[in-house]
């Protein structure tokens, strides 16, 4: 560990009221390191916030899954707000920090679901609603669901209606707090069901034509004012529109712009329908905005390319259902191995058309270079209590190991477009983590603790007591 | 409730059987009184002498005759070789088909159209094995006049597979006008069915009962068989009572017809081969053969048995992905005793060729044995090959004549002579 | 027969292509061989219209000519775009450098070497080569120069057939519209490529069985207008409204003429006709009268054929029937009004024995109404392609229902071209596909023997240019006669045919 010359008698609380501090250049144990000497030297403890009592919070545990790094035996993790402040072998720490005694556990992230409907009410929508948000109407069940989701390691869960086309945006919840108004995301988690191209295609192509229509006729506006008159014949027009082009637009805008659009009157202020608006959000690529596609078998993919054409958002694919038992057909395509895509599957083995030969998707997409995340097999807390035993069957026929558990954390956030928050344990993520008493792929391991933001939310040994 | 339902049926069934049973006797009369002579049956068979280009005589060294003549008279084949040894004596009405193949009747061991369709099933009993087919034989009836067209001229009418054992096949020719005109053979087989079918039965039976009940069944039959065998011999001086229920059966454990076995998946064919071969030492015939049958073949191979695929051809094995010709299977691991059959109606009775075609372009790269399979084959696991299924000096005079090989869907059957008469003339009126 | 045909086919060949709109130069005056591609000015725009789709799917299909059909029992009067045929054989340049615009899809070359080229619209070729360009064949020949980067299929001995065309197909391409609902990766894709399709029928739309692709998936829409015409009160209404539409064509020609021609004195009491005539449920009785459509009847006794036909005489529309197992009875009648007709050979319903004449089907049917100049197309009867085990009565054995209509009398070529051009005729697709030639689609049923022999299995299924069903690759069928690279099918010739005696041990 690199220690940089920093001036040591800056109080940590004053660190904390500037933030996240994630663009502090120094490495914050360095800083842990020196508030302990310091308190050491003037022997007065000096609380930290952090942790329900305010302090620092540190976990020895007998091995850490960081998954962006290696795993860690006998590792320390420090937790500070919620937050993780540093993990490592060595890593020191203030003698007053709250220290959490897992050293015969298994520390891991909490586990992620990107994809769910668990306890919402069974709204179904058809057509183009992306512009409703699932925040809007949401209400966690009252019932003890999520109680199970965090017993089964879920700490954090994507919720999305139910329908066709694009029926709304998702949310991402807590199974821990989870608040009626406010989530970890609710907005940007556009779905798109397309596991039936002949009613879902012409939605899609129909929302992307018209997001399309709409961002060109801002561009128009925008350059409106470079272009001295509108050109009389068609021939000048072509001339004038290089010129006219502005070059520092982002590629997915068309070369050509669609002579319709000219001829229409000018409107200042043009109306934008509600249900476009995300749309657009996606085509221009707006921060936080990801489409979530849900597929039933590989031609649907076929079909997408062609709805979508040249239009490029950030999306995850979903797969899911019994009938996306040809992948194999697609994980190399354009959209899917070719663009390193971010993949989501259900850890089941299925048998290939005509075959009784079962295989293993997931693993399938990451030969092809894709990125895969799991949802569990169905949409129940069985199933979700089943994940670890699901993927611990996929690692036997060959998985990596580590892929998998990529995929239930950090992969499956990245879905959520959380994975600068969540999914892994390294410096400045939330602390969501889940303590097992064995690995984590052992169906014999159970979750014994969870931890959400630094709070332990479970605890079964005190639970037991 | 129900079962009031179940037994109203029961009784109802009987009584249309016995109906049906009646039908077919005033039939049979009918037939045997001339009602229904045809101008073309009566009188003299004619003597007839084929001028062919091509003989497939089927004969037990596969001869091949090109340039051939072969006489027909009294209903039998003379004389068959090259033209140039024969001379055609006076009085032989010449049939030119010098650009034809002349090849046997074909024979289809498996087939329930030569019946009325009515009566194929009399589910009573799990076991019927007093039951039998002759009593529902239809002599030219429309769809024997089809398989005239397709050139087949036996065939083995079975009762259905609604039960267990569902009583004795009839050989009949495809032509002629009463009952007695053209049985080859009644008893010709016994049939037993086993699981798929017989699991509709009403009671929902499943393999285990059907196995325990068959084995019953054949085991009194057997000592009934015994308790004859042993009084013909003298070892018994009182006589049996005699039973027409079990009597068909004496036939069987002497070996003189075989029984017809409804039976394929693996393991349904194993255990009929298993139970009835080996158990009971019956001389089986398995009648369909089909789906993952082909695995077994090594099992018929060593027993030297009959196996006759058909209706279904192919079979979709999912632990590789292949569709599989189940006759190309069975005879890539050297099993030669292998038919083919129609299960007609399923499929159509003039269809036994395109069956065996069907076979072929699945993957039974052997013209030749297709061919053989719906004659000669035909005929040997029936028995009946002293008569029928190669056209050999003395035979019955059964005989197609084709404008190619018959397996070949583009060669039409020109004309059908069965026991030497003209049965079918694509020129008078062309049925295929 | 073949063998002269064979023979003399590199002499016809030439004037074929020259028809066709190609020319061709053997490389051996020097070794320079060059495709030729017209130029651009001859290239009547209507052409494109009518054979292009422009838009995402389409493919660029602007390089080739159209030819017609040179050959055939009876002119196709739905085929041909009348391209006027271009004599021009200038070459824009060595094929090896193809001139491909910016901005566009690189152009992609496939070629078949080796085969025996039955074209079906004109002779046989030996050993001849299809050059395709961006899925449309671009020149048939001996000694062509081929791109560098094309992709060579060697089909040394094999018979290369055009694409086979099913008449009517289910579950095979998706419900219409199929661009919307195929299962590019379906299964029963696969085994209608197993048995030599390449375009099959949805619905009123004609679609190729592009596996794994959209691409140029969707053949043409709307291709029939369909009528019921079975009762008699459907027959008096279809008669009806067809009479209506003819008579407000005359009244409307009559009132512009009179318009045109009067002084404007008269045009006050001249009344136009009422176009709602010709508007909503009845623009597609317009249609038919003026020929725009062609329409679809499903009829099989000979009663119904015979009103079809008069139906056909009486207003001049193009008829298909689909059935007409009956048709042997009436075929002049069926000739003479130019009806087409989808017939299913093994189709043989019974002789109905109450009426004093000829009824029922006939094996002979497809052969008695070709010989009476009927335009026919073979289709199975089932539209699907099943697994049950019941061989050769679905799609899987197309070939083989065209076989038992030459057991009916058809002679071979007409049955081969049964299933090809003469079925796209019938659909009205034949300036896209059924035979091989310059350019049409690139669409080739690789067989290793002739088509309709029980022994030929598919080797290759070739969609627009593309190798959609490779035996060898695909586990279904690949084990049997397996294709090592060294197979040469046997020459299969008319009788007598091969005939493998056993061994005298068996």
């Amino acid at each position: 560990m690199i220690v940089k010359d920093q001036p040591l008698t800056r109080p940590i609380a004053e660190r904390r009221g500037r933030g996240v501090g994630r663009t502090r250049p120094c490495p914050s144990a360095v800083w842990v390191a020196a508030v302990a000497a310091m308190a050491f030297a003037i022997g007065a403890p000096q609380r930290a916030s952090g942790g329900d009592d305010g302090r620092m919070i540190v976990i020895k545990a007998g091995t850490v899954i960081t998954i962006s790094g290696d795993e860690i035996k006998d590792a320390v993790i420090v937790i500070a707000d919620g937050k993780i402040d540093a993990v490592g072998k060595n890593v020191s720490y203030p003698t007053e920090s709250k220290v959490i005694d897992a050293r015969d556990l298994v520390v891991m992230p909490g586990l992620v679901n990107p994809y769910s409907a668990i306890g919402l009410s069974s709204i179904s929508r058809a057509g183009n609603k992306s512009h409703l948000k699932l925040a809007d109407a949401y209400y966690p069940p009252e019932d003890d669901t999520y109680r199970k989701l965090l017993e089964a390691g879920y700490t954090t869960i994507g919720l999305y209606v139910a329908g066709s086309g694009l029926p709304g945006q998702g949310l991402a919840v807590s199974t821990h707090d989870a608040k009626p108004m406010s989530g970890l995301k609710s907005e940007g988690l556009v779905r798109i069901a397309f596991n039936r191209p002949s009613r879902d295609k012409k939605v899609l192509a129909g929302a992307l034509k018209a997001a399309q229509e709409q961002i060109d006729k801002e561009k128009e506006a925008t350059s409106k004012p470079a272009e001295t008159k509108k050109p009389t014949t068609q021939p000048k027009a072509k001339d004038a529109k290089p010129t006219t082009q502005p070059t520092s637009k982002p590629s997915t805008a068309p070369t050509t712009k669609p002579a319709g659009v000219k001829a229409k009157p000018k409107s200042k202020k043009p109306t934008v329908k509600p249900e476009i608006v995300p749309v657009i959000a996606l085509l221009k690529k707006q921060e936080g905005f990801i489409a979530l596609v849900e597929f039933s078998r590989a031609s649907d993919v076929v079909h997408f390319e062609d709805a979508v054409g040249k239009h490029e958002f950030r999306r995850a694919y979903l797969f899911s259902g019994r009938r996306a038992s040809d992948v194999h057909h697609v994980t190399g395509h354009k959209l899917l191995g070719e663009a390193k895509a971010l993949v989501v599957l259900p850890p089941t083995l299925v048998n290939m058309p005509l075959t009784a030969n079962p295989y293993d998707r997931v693993k399938a997409f990451i030969d092809a270079g894709c990125e895969a995340a799991v949802v569990p097999a169905g949409d129940t807390v069985a199933e979700h209590e089943r994940i670890r035993e699901r993927l611990a069957v996929l690692v036997r026929a060959g998985l990596d190991r580590g892929d998998a558990l990529k995929a239930v954390t950090l992969n499956a956030a990245k879905v959520l477009t959380l994975d600068d928050r969540l999914g892994s344990i390294e410096k400045g993520k939330q602390a969501d983590l889940i303590f097992l008493d064995g690995d984590p792929l052992d169906p014999f391991a159970e979750v014994r603790r969870v931890m959400v933001g630094g709070e332990m939310v479970l605890d079964l040994e005190k639970s037991k007591r | 409730m129900k079962r009031q339902n179940v037994e109203t049926s029961k009784r109802q069934d009987i009584e249309t059987s016995r109906l049906g049973g009646a039908g077919v006797v005033v039939v049979v009369l009918l037939g045997v009184s001339g009602f229904f002579v045809a101008p073309v049956v009566a009188g003299d068979v004619p003597r007839l002498a084929i001028k062919a280009g091509k003989i497939i005589t089927m004969d037990d060294v596969d001869t091949i005759v090109n340039n051939g003549v072969v006489l027909l008279a009294d209903g039998e084949v003379e004389a068959i070789g090259k033209a140039s040894e024969i001379t055609i004596p006076d009085g032989y009405r010449v049939i030119d088909a010098e650009d034809e193949w002349v090849v046997p009747g074909l024979v289809d061991a498996h087939d329930h159209s030569a019946g009325s369709l009515y009566d194929l099933n009399d589910s009573v009993y799990l076991t019927n094995p007093g039951l039998r087919t002759i009593d529902m034989v239809v002599p030219r009836n429309e769809r024997m006049e089809d398989a005239l067209a397709g050139g087949v001229t036996t065939v083995l009418v079975i009762p259905g597979s609604g039960t267990n054992m569902s009583g004795f096949g009839t050989i009949v020719k495809t032509y002629g006008n009463s009952v007695e005109d053209v049985v080859i053979r009644a008893p010709g087989c016994l049939k037993i069915a086993q699981a798929g079918n017989p699991e509709r039965y009403w009671f929902g039976v499943g393999r285990t009962m059907m196995n325990w009940n068959l084995g019953q069944t054949l085991e009194k039959a057997k000592a009934y068989h015994e308790s004859w065998t042993a009084y013909e011999k003298g070892e018994t001086p009182e006589a049996p009572q005699y039973d027409l229920v079990w009597h068909g059966f004496r036939g069987l454990f002497e070996k003189k017809y075989p029984a017809g076995l409804h039976t394929q998946w693996y393991q349904v064919y194993m255990m009929s081969i298993l139970m009835l071969h080996d158990r009971f030492g019956l001389n089986i015939v398995t009648d369909h053969s089909t789906f993952d049958s082909y695995k077994l073949a090594s099992f018929v191979k060593e027993r030297g048995m009959y196996s006759v695929v058909g209706p279904r051809q192919f079979y979709l094995d999912r632990r590789d992905r292949t569709i599989n010709g189940c006759a190309a299977r069975f005879a890539e691991q050297g099993v030669t005793r292998l038919g083919i059959n129609t299960d007609a109606p399923v499929v159509s009775q003039k269809d036994l060729s395109y069956q065996a075609a069907m076979a072929c372009w699945l993957g039974w790269d052997d013209h030749y044995a297709a061919l053989k399979s719906v004659t000669r084959i035909g005929a040997e696991s029936l028995l009946i090959i002293d008569r029928v299924g190669s056209l050999e000096k003395g035979k019955d005079a059964d005989v197609g004549i084709w404008t190619g090989s018959p397996i070949d869907p583009r060669s039409q059957c020109k004309l059908t002579i069965v026991n030497g008469r003209i049965a079918y003339d694509a020129k008078v009126r062309r049925r295929y | 027969m073949r063998h002269s045909l064979i023979a003399i086919a590199a002499v016809i060949f030439a004037s074929t292509l020259g028809l066709g709109g190609a020319a061709f130069a053997p490389s051996s005056s020097g070794g320079d061989a060059t495709i030729s591609e017209p130029p651009a000015t001859t290239k009547p725009d209507g052409d494109k219209k009518k054979r292009g789709r422009k838009g995402r799917r389409g493919r660029k299909r602007t390089d080739a000519p159209t030819s017609a059909p040179t050959s055939g029992p009876t002119t196709a009067p739905t085929s041909a775009p009348s391209s006027q045929p271009t004599t021009t054989t200038t070459s824009s340049g060595p094929a090896t450098q193809p001139t491909s615009q910016p901005d566009e899809k690189k152009d992609s070359y496939f070629v078949l070497t080796g085969g025996i080229i039955h074209t079906v619209a004109g002779p046989d070729l030996q050993d001849a080569t299809v050059l395709c360009k961006n899925g449309v064949i671009q020149a048939i020949g001996r000694s062509l120069a081929v791109p560098e980067d094309a992709e060579i299929l060697d089909v040394s001995g094999m018979h290369v057939y055009p694409g086979l065309v099913a008449c009517s197909s289910r579950g095979i391409v998706g419900s219409e519209p199929p661009e919307n609902s195929t299962d590019v990766f379906g299964t029963n894709m696969t085994l209608a490529l197993s048995g030599g399709l390449s375009t099959v029928v949805t619905g009123n739309t004609a679609a190729k069985t592009t596996f794994g692709t959209l691409e140029g998936h969707v053949l043409r829409k709307d291709l029939f207008v369909k009528l019921s015409f079975a009762t008699g009160a459907q027959k008096h209404k279809v008669r009806e409204v067809l009479g209506k539409v003819r008579q407000y064509l005359r009244d409307k020609a009559a009132y512009d003429k009179k318009k045109a021609d009067g002084d404007g004195e008269d045009d006050e009491d001249a009344e136009a006709p009422d176009e709602g005539l010709v508007k909503g449920g009845n623009a597609k009785y317009l249609q038919l009268i003026k020929k725009e459509k062609t329409a679809l009847i499903q009829a099989d006794a000979q009663h119904d054929l015979v009103d079809v036909c008069r139906l056909a005489q009486d207003f001049g529309i193009r008829i298909v029937v689909r059935g007409a197992n009956e048709g042997w009875t009436v075929p002049g009648l069926l000739g003479r009004a130019d009806v087409k007709v989808i017939v299913t050979p093994r189709s043989l319903p019974g002789k109905n024995e109450q009426i004093n004449r000829p009824t029922g089907g006939s094996i002979e049917n497809a052969a008695v109404m070709y010989d009476h100049g009927v335009d026919i197309a073979v289709t199975t009867g089932s539209a699907n392609v099943s697994l049950r085990g019941i061989a050769g009565r679905d799609l899987l054995n197309l070939p083989m229902e065209a076989a038992y209509a030459v057991r009916g009398g058809l002679p071979e070529a007409a049955a081969v071209e049964s299933i090809t051009l003469g079925a796209a005729r019938v659909l009205g697709i034949a300036d896209r596909v059924g035979s091989i030639e310059v350019g049409k689609d690139a669409d080739f049923t690789v067989c290793d023997g002739e088509v309709l022999d029980f022994f030929t299995t598919v080797q290759w299924t070739i969609v627009n240019g593309r190798v959609a069903y490779d035996k060898k690759a695909e586990s279904l069928f690949g084990h049997i006669r397996p294709r090592t690279p060294t197979t040469q099918p046997a020459p299969y010739k008319f009788w007598p045919r091969p005939f493998r005696r056993p061994a005298a041990s068996e």
